[in-house]
Order: C-alpha cells, then structure tokens, then sequence
C-alpha cells in the first residue's frame, strides 16, 4: 500500500543568477513499512527533503501526498496535528526540551495534543529504550546516546505512521549507532511504520528495504536492495 | 549592544555633568548671596594684613575699614549703633552687597544706609538726606565673656562679631561726622544676626591706625583651616563663610553637599547598576554565539589569557564606537533639560532680586569618570560571560552543545493547577520561566524599580500638589495681601503703586459665635460634629470675624448682593465656613444657615455681647478668602462705631483682636510687590507683612513642576534602562532557544500552541515584577501620604491612573519584544538549526 507519494516537487531559494535548486523536480512513492535510506553529500537537498515530507517546509512547487492528501493544502495548525499525530522526527542532535525529563519528553507530542499520557504505554517505551532508571532525568544529565533514544522515544510515542530521521547516528559512536539503528527497525517491522532515514554511514543505509540517492537536489538513484 | 553602551555612558554622563552645573549653580548663588571669600576676620592691623598677603596659600585678600560706630536712636535694644565701614569697589563684590535703590558712596562724605536699619530698628532715613552722626569706636570697660564665649579684656577695642554688651562697654573718640545718604542696600549677609551695628558703607578714610575687617580667600578651598589657625591671631574674632566652603566641598560633616553626593552616588549605582544588565545581557547573546569559538580556541591551545585579550578588544572596540557618541549624547540631554529648567530652578533656589543663572557646567574629571565607569560596566559584563562559556569544557563547546543547562528537578516543580488553567503551554512556559530566574531576575528587578519609581512619584507630585493648591487656594481673588498694622492712610498709599487695579481695606474684629447645630443641615452637621470646633448643648462654638470696611465700600457690597436698602440690617454675613476635622488632617466647607437672615450674637473682648441681625450674601469682597476659617460678618464703619462704641474699638486695637489688613489685585504682581517696597521706604511703613500671594504660589508651583520635570526625566531614564533590559533579556533568551523552539514544532507545537506558550511566559514575567512592585509603590504612596498628609489635609487616594499606565506600558514593553524576538527566531530559518544543533 502506498503511503508516500512525492511528486515533481522543487525547492529554490533566490532568484535569478543567484538562484539555487535545494531540490529540483524529486518524484517518488513510497510504501506502508518501507524502510528507506536516502544518502548524498552535504547540501545535496537531503534534509530539505525530509522537512518537506514533515510539513516543516513548503515547497517552490510540486506535492506531497501522505496518505492520499496532500500536505499544503492544510493549514499551519493541521500541520502541526499532523507532525504530532502521524511522524516521528529524529534528528542528530537530538533536540531535547531541556527544562522537561525524559518521561515528559517522550510524552510531549501527546501533551501537545492536550491529551493524558498512558503511562504504561511510556514504561514500555522506556524499558525497550533501556532508559527506566534514568526516567526522571533531565537531558543535560544524560549522554548522547541516551539522548538520542529519548529523542526516539518521542518520536515513536504516537505510534506514527511515519518516522523521519535526519542522521540519527551521525553523532554517536559506532556501537550507539548501532543499538538506534536496532531501536528504528523494530519498531518499523512491529508496527508496519514507514522509516526514511538520512544517513551518511554506509552500514545504516544496507541495512535499508530501499536506497535514494540525492545530488544536487536531483534523485539520482532509486535502488531496492531487499524486498 | 551599542546602543546600550551608547545609552549608559549618556546616562552616566548626564548625571556628572548635572552633578557638576548644580554645584557651580550653588557655589555663584552662594557667592551672590553670602559673598565671594572664605574666612573673615574682624579688627585687623595693617601690618597683620601685610603678613597674610605675604602667605602662598592665599589668592585674594580684600580689606574693608572699620570707620566706627555711632549710637542712633534704634527700636532694637541690642543693636544699638550704626556701624560705618569703608568700602573700595571691590569689597561691594565681595561682600555681596546688593542696592535697591540709590547707588554706591563714592565719596566719604556718601553713605549706603541697609533696609533693616528701618524695617527692624525703625529709624527712617530718605535718599538724599544729610545725617551727621558721632562715630567712635566701642571699648570695653570691663573684662567679661561675650555671648560667643569669647573672654573679652577690659579696655579692648569690640568689633562686630561681639554683641552689644549694654553697661559693659562704652562709646570712645567720637568724632563728628556728616554724611548724605545715597543708597539703600540690603542686609548684608556678612553682619551677623547678633551683630550690634546696623552695617552702613562710605568709602575708606585710609587711615593709617584704622582696624580692618578682612576678607581671605586661598587657592585651594580647604587651605583655608590651615591658613587661618597659622595666621589669625586667637585673639581676633574669625567666621568662615561655610555655606560657600559647603558647596566647594571643602567643609567635612553631613550637610546638603553630603545629600547632593549621595544622591549623585544612588543615582550613579542604579544607572551603573542598570546598565551593568544590559551590557552583561547583550554580551551573553554575542559570547552564547561563540561557545563554540571559545571551545575551538582553546582546543587549539588558546590560554585562557589569550581569550580574555579577546574578550578585552571585542570590548573596547565597542566602547571606542559607542562611548563617544554616549558622552556626546549625555551632555546635549542636559543641556536641554537646563536650558529648560534653569530659570525656573534659578528663581526659586536664589534668594533675594540677584538671580544666578543656572548654566551647563562640564567638569572634563567628571565626564572622563562617566566615560571610565562606562567603560569599567563594559568590561565587567564582556568579561563574566566570557567567563562562564570559557568554564564550559572544551570537549562540551566543541561539540557545540549549546550552554550547559544545569536544570534543578526540584525548581522546575509547576503545580497542577498551572496545568488547569494555562494548560501544556503554561507548563512549559512556567518550566522556562522558572529555569532562567537568575536572568529573568535582573531584568524583573529593574522593572520593579521603575514601576515603584513611577508609581510612587506620580503619588508625590499629586500630593504635592494637592496640599499646594489648598494650601495657597488656586482661586484667592487678591494678589498681594498686607495684614498687619497697615493704617487706611498707608493703605491708600500702596494702593498707587504700580499695575494695581484693585484693593480693599477692612479692620477685622474677632468675636465667637454660638450656633445651634440644628441649623445645619444634616451633612454638615456631621462635618461640625467631628470638627475642631468645640460642641456642647447642642451648639458648635465658632469664630466670627467682624470685618469692617468705609460706608462707601459697604454700600456697592450691599448692592451687589441685591440687598434692598429696607432689608438692609447693615451686617452680610457669608454663608459658608471653613473648617478642619478633630485631627486636622481633613478640612471642609458648611453652610452656616439656610435662613435668608437672622439674628446672631456675637461675643467679644471681655466677655461683651453684640447682638445683630445678619442678611446672608453669596457675593462677597475681595479678600474674603482670609477669612474663610471666620463666620465673616460684613458691615460698614458707622455701622460698627454703632454697634461697638469707640471704648471697644480703641480697645481691641491695643490688645490686637482687631487686626487691619489691606489686599491688592495687581496686573503684575512682582512689579506692584516691589513698588510698594519703595514706597515703603519712602513713607517709612514696614514692608515685611506685604506678601505676594501670587507669586508666592507660582513659585511653589515653579518647584512642583521643577520636580515634576526632573523626576519625570529621571523615571524616564531608569524606564528606559528597565525596558532595554526586558528587551534585551527576553530577547537573548528567545534567541538563545531558538533550536528548541524549531523543535516544539517538529513534534508538532502549532503557531496557536506557540503564542500561547511565549505569551503565557511573559505574563508570568510581567506578573513577577507587578506581583512585588504594586504593593510597594502603595506602601510607598500611603507613606507620602503619610508624610506630606501630615502638613496639608489631603485624601488618601490610590493611583489607579499610574498603575493602569504601568501596566500597559509594561504590556507593550513585553509585547513588543516577544514580536521583535519572534520576528528574529523566523527569520534564522529555524530548520538548519535542527540539521545543525548549533545555535
């Protein structure tokens, strides 16, 4: 089932000689539990991409359905239900709150929504996460590694139906990359979640259902590499 | 960030250069009033003036000769003697001698004769005439000790700083002296109030015995201790001028210099203080900006010494660009604010006719301290943040993990019921208001200042001038008043002095008058009731004036009250008295009578009874208002001869229950005012009752708005410290959070959730500074009221107008920096921030 479809969507900034291309007439589809890994140099319009396919951006031109709907015909406020309510973003920093603990961190999207947090639902997050003793602390007392499994926890605590990672490991060691990269892909296959990541590492991206490749906001290769 | 250094040195600088022009306003109207010199000593040789001028320390030494004195026949029991002293031109200036009418003595058979040799010793002399007099000098004749403790020898020569010592001293070598009057002067400020000679001025004689009284002046102000303990013999009789020695600063202990340097030094920390935050503020945003810099710098070996040179050039970069400009600033806003003020401030502060103007002063010392302490408030506030990001770890700034949130679990505690009503958004804002309480703490602090401030003035000036304006009544009908014993022919008299348009003459008898309350209606007789006005069997015993005017005068009052010669009983009484609560801290009107007229007996000296009957007018003569406190009762001369006898009358005279009292509408009262102080001098009446309402009430008036001008600017300037530290204090904090706030909306904050939550924190901030400054600038205003309530009768009144104005300007303050910062948060293209995670 298909639930991402992008269609010729283009990003410029400028005009005129100084026009630059972020992205440049991107078209593709991606299916329901997808995992895909979209790799490119630095500024090659990766990011753009992704914020697009958050609603954190809006397009030169071009569309972006999720679900069938498409994203820019909603307003800033039904973005923002759709951010809390339907995505996941993680990113490499990973951009705690740092007056909340990790328990209302994670919950924040569901706070947002004004709704009460299951607590149990949280427990389990945080058992899986590895972080129950460090439950009540606060983001400056943890490492990056356990930062970044906050930050991924609240991304998952909606249950999203699309989980947006911008270079999740690219500050972590490699041990800690792995144990995220563990954390993403159960969550992909036990809950049928899509998962684009953005990554430069090698290892992350094989391990990917699929691999873009992005250079100078074109879509240079669209490769499944397992199925 | 220049601006702030621009707006500090300014303020600094403003408040030196001010500091610095009241000083030299105070040291020339000092020098107009009490005379250009430091020390005086009386009875002086030649040769002992000699050795002083030889003495360094001294720069101006001018000398006066004691001609003599001679006996006049004084009203003043202790100033017995016209004092002659000889005068060169010089000594006018130096002695503050100020003429009103006349001139110099230009030769020594001229003489200046002082005001008070008539107003106190009640001796009339006229410009032009000849008085010849015995002029000798004064000898003890007996050792004694003279009021001063000074011990006097028998057989010595007495000056004018040794009181008249009555059968203890004795008038020697008179020679006969004649001379024409050509001047009158003044007091002068140099004769002592116990002084025994009324001060006249000839020229010197030169003669070569002749004692001198001296006039020393040193170099350096405070030399003059030294110099007048090395040189003035203990015997001789010194003052030093130390009103003057005051304001030079030379003279140690509390006095007004000691005020006016405390209130400078208040004035300097607060400013320093204030701009100390703004600085530190914007040093914050540039240094958070560098974390990463810093990090870097000393990763690559920087030492710590190193970064401070660094910290140190950013800084003076920024004083080299902003002071200048500051200083530049600084004195142009007090050159206006003198410009405007000066003559106001003038004309009240100087005594007498000779008004010292009150110009811009600039001490380059003073400027150079504003400019350093500026630059010192630079340093300061580059050098502690760059301090605290270089104690961030290197690993840390390299990984450019923005500032080290050190958040306490326990601080960032918010109650449920903050989550009921503000909902997530108001926890989240109480969380971030809460976690920066140290920063929000200087900024809170400097509104709270300002609010008090602003509040707490506003109440004083309306105080202030609420007791005034009752005080002096913003509607007398007379300008000048004269009630004392003024006879109707003086009266007549001053009556044609210049720009006069209207006056009244009355003799005012004072009587009681007893009045059934049951007359009253039932509001003012609650008002008498509770009145200082005794109560007893059902009657309030009241004061009653009977206020007598010429037949004539009484006639058109009659007329214009439409009283009909067949209801005309002769007497008009006003309807309205004025009154004071049991405290005398309230005052207030009652209608006396609803009646048309009636019948009242009047009590008088020696328990006599008049009874009259009264017709009630609303229309009543000018000068009435001085006898609002009276039931005044109008009538005519015959009327009262009639009514009181001339026994009564010639008693009451003599023992003063009958006063005299003339009142003058003028175009210009200050010309009409010193008019009649000529011709007082020239018909010999005492001038000291004559007062000049008026201009009495403008010159309080002068000194409100003088302090309404000069707080306001001051408030004016601590808001303005106050609103740049909110809005450099919020705004550092938006922008220092600009990656979390990209990230609330990354997990789905919407643009409502957002306001809400930004809004929601600066009402907890705006709270903060109300929730402490509202009930101290009350207690503050309730302790004005307190205190200036004491003098005048005035109502306790909340200022809800300043508190509302407080309010929403604090709102707008906030508001419009929530929008700047907002503005500026859009504008950085919060996503790369994400991506980036730098800030």
């Amino acid at each position: 089932m298909e639930i991402l479809e992008v269609k010729n969507l283009c990003k410029s900034y400028g005009s005129g000689e100084s026009e630059v291309k972020a992205l440049d007439d991107v078209s593709f589809t991606v299916q329901k539990g997808e995992f895909v890994a979209i790799i490119g140099p630095s500024g090659s319009g990766k990011s753009t991409l992704l914020h697009m396919i958050g609603g954190m951006d809006e397009p030169t031109s071009g569309y972006v359905y999720v679900d069938g709907m498409n994203l820019f015909d909603r307003s800033e406020e039904e973005l923002a239900v759709y951010r809390r309510r339907q995505v996941g973003f993680v990113y490499q920093f990973f951009n705690l709150i740092p007056v909340l603990n990790v328990r209302e961190n994670i919950a924040l999207p569901i706070l947002m929504d004004g709704r009460e947090p299951d607590e149990r639902l949280i427990d389990e997050i945080l058992k899986n996460l590895g972080m129950k003793d460090r439950e009540f602390n606060f983001p400056s007392q943890l490492s990056g590694g356990q930062q970044q499994r906050v930050s991924i926890g609240r991304a998952l605590i909606n249950s999203p139906m699309m989980v947006l990672a911008d270079e999740p490991t690219g500050n972590l060691d490699s041990k800690n990359s792995q144990e995220i990269v563990e954390l993403l892909k159960r969550s992909n296959k036990r809950y049928n979640q899509t998962l684009i990541v953005i990554t430069h590492d090698e290892n992350i991206a094989l391990q990917a259902d699929r691999i873009m490749s992005i250079d100078d906001g074109r879509l240079t290769s669209d490769e499944v590499v397992r199925r | 960030m220049i601006a702030g250094v621009i707006l500090s040195t300014a303020m600094l600088t403003a408040v030196f250069v001010f500091a610095s022009s009241l000083q030299g306003f105070l040291v020339r109207s000092t020098e107009a009033s009490e005379g250009d010199w430091y020390m005086r000593a009386d009875q002086v040789s030649q040769t002992k003036i000699a050795t002083m001028e030889a003495d360094g320390r001294l720069s101006e030494l001018d000398a006066a000769e004691d001609i003599g004195y001679a006996r006049v026949n004084s009203a003043n029991s202790d100033k017995p003697y016209l004092f002659v002293t000889g005068f060169g031109k010089e000594m006018y200036n130096t002695a503050a001698v100020n003429i009103v009418e006349g001139r110099a003595a230009r030769t020594s058979g001229e003489i200046v004769i002082p005001e008070h040799l008539f107003e106190n010793g009640r001796i009339h002399y006229r410009i032009g005439q000849k008085i010849t007099l015995e002029v000798g000098n004064r000898k003890a004749v007996r050792k004694y000790t003279s009021y001063a403790g000074n011990a006097v020898a028998r057989g010595s020569l007495l000056g004018q700083s040794i009181e008249y010592a009555h059968a203890k001293e004795k008038l020697t070598g008179t020679k006969k002296k004649t001379y024409r009057v050509v001047g009158i002067c003044e007091r002068l400020s140099v004769e002592d109030y116990n002084a025994p000679g009324y001060t006249a001025i000839t020229v010197p004689d030169n003669n070569r015995n002749a004692r001198y009284t001296v006039f020393v002046k040193t170099y350096d102000p405070g030399d003059i201790y030294s110099f007048t303990s090395d040189l003035v013999p203990s015997s001789v009789n010194y003052t030093y001028n130390d009103i003057l020695l005051m304001y030079l600063g030379a003279s140690g202990g509390i006095d007004e210099m000691t005020t006016l340097l405390v209130a400078v030094i208040l004035l300097i920390l607060l400013i320093a203080a204030g701009s100390l935050l703004l600085l530190y503020n914007a040093f914050s945003i540039s240094f958070a900006d560098k974390t990463g810099l810093f990090g870097m710098l000393s990763a690559y070996g920087a030492t710590k010494k190193q970064i401070r040179t660094c910290v140190l050039f950013e800084a003076s970069v920024i004083g080299a660009a902003g002071i200048p400009p500051g200083i530049l600033g600084g004195i142009a806003g007090i050159y206006t604010v003198i410009k405007i003020v000066g003559k106001k401030f003038a004309a009240i502060f100087t005594a007498g006719s000779n008004i010292t103007a009150f110009n811009m002063q600039i001490s380059w010392g003073f400027v150079a301290a504003g400019a350093g302490l500026a630059f010192l408030m630079l340093v300061i506030s580059a050098y502690l943040p760059a301090h605290m990001r270089y104690r961030v770890s290197v690993k840390e700034a390299m990984r450019r993990n923005a500032i080290p949130q050190t958040v306490k679990a326990k601080r960032l505690k918010t109650s449920k019921l903050t989550q009921k009503l503000f909902g997530f958004e108001g926890v989240l804002a109480s969380k971030n208001f809460k976690r920066d309480r140290k920063r929000y703490r200087a900024a809170i602090i400097s509104l709270f200042l300002s609010l008090v401030l602003f509040i707490s003035a506003n109440g004083m000036i309306r105080y202030l001038s609420d007791g005034i304006d009752q005080q002096y009544g913003t509607n007398i009908d007379y300008d000048i008043d004269y009630m004392s014993d003024v006879t109707h022919a003086g009266y007549e008299k001053l009556k044609d002095a210049k720009d006069v348009t209207a006056g009244a003459y009355y003799n005012a008898y004072t009587m009681k008058v007893k009045k059934s309350l049951a007359d009253f209606s039932s509001t003012d007789r609650k008002k008498i009731e509770s009145s200082s006005f005794p109560v007893s069997k059902g009657k309030a015993e009241l004061y009653a004036g009977l206020i007598v005017m010429p037949d004539a005068q009484y006639a058109k009052l009659a007329q214009k009250n439409g009283i009909a010669a067949a209801d005309d009983s002769g007497f008009i009484a006003a309807r309205k008295v004025y009154g004071y609560s049991d405290k005398g801290t309230e005052s207030f009107t009652a209608d006396i009578s609803s009646a048309r007229s009636e019948q009242m007996t009047l009590k008088g000296d020696n328990g006599r009874q008049f009874t009259v009957k009264v017709v009630y007018g609303s229309k009543l003569p000018m000068g009435s208002d001085a006898y609002n406190t009276l039931v005044g009762i109008y009538t005519s001369r015959s009327n009262a001869e009639n009514l009181l006898g001339s026994r009564y009358i010639k008693n009451a005279k003599s023992n003063g229950s009958m006063r005299p009292a003339a009142f003058f509408r003028s175009s210009d009262p200050a010309v009409t005012y010193s008019d009649m102080e000529k011709i007082c001098r020239a018909e010999g009446i005492s001038s000291y009752a004559i007062v000049n309402m008026q201009g009495q009430y403008e010159t309080v008036r002068n000194v409100i708005s003088m302090i309404k001008l000069l707080s306001y600017g001051f408030i004016t300037l601590i808001s303005l410290i106050a609103a740049a530290n909110v809005f450099s204090t919020i705004a550092t904090n938006m922008l220092l959070r600009r990656r979390e706030f990209a990230m609330l909306q990354a997990v789905g904050m919407g643009p409502k959730s957002f306001k809400k939550m930004i809004n929601l924190e600066c009402i907890f901030y705006g709270a903060r500074a109300l929730l402490y400054g509202l009930p101290v600038s009350l207690l503050l205003t309730y302790l004005m009221y307190r205190f200036i309530g004491g003098t005048y009768s005035i109502l306790f009144v909340i200022p809800w107008g300043a508190i509302a104005i407080s309010i929403v300007s604090l709102g707008v303050v906030v508001m419009l920096t929530i929008w700047y910062s907002m503005h500026k948060v859009r504008k950085t293209g919060m996503l790369d921030l994400l991506k980036e995670g730098s800030f």
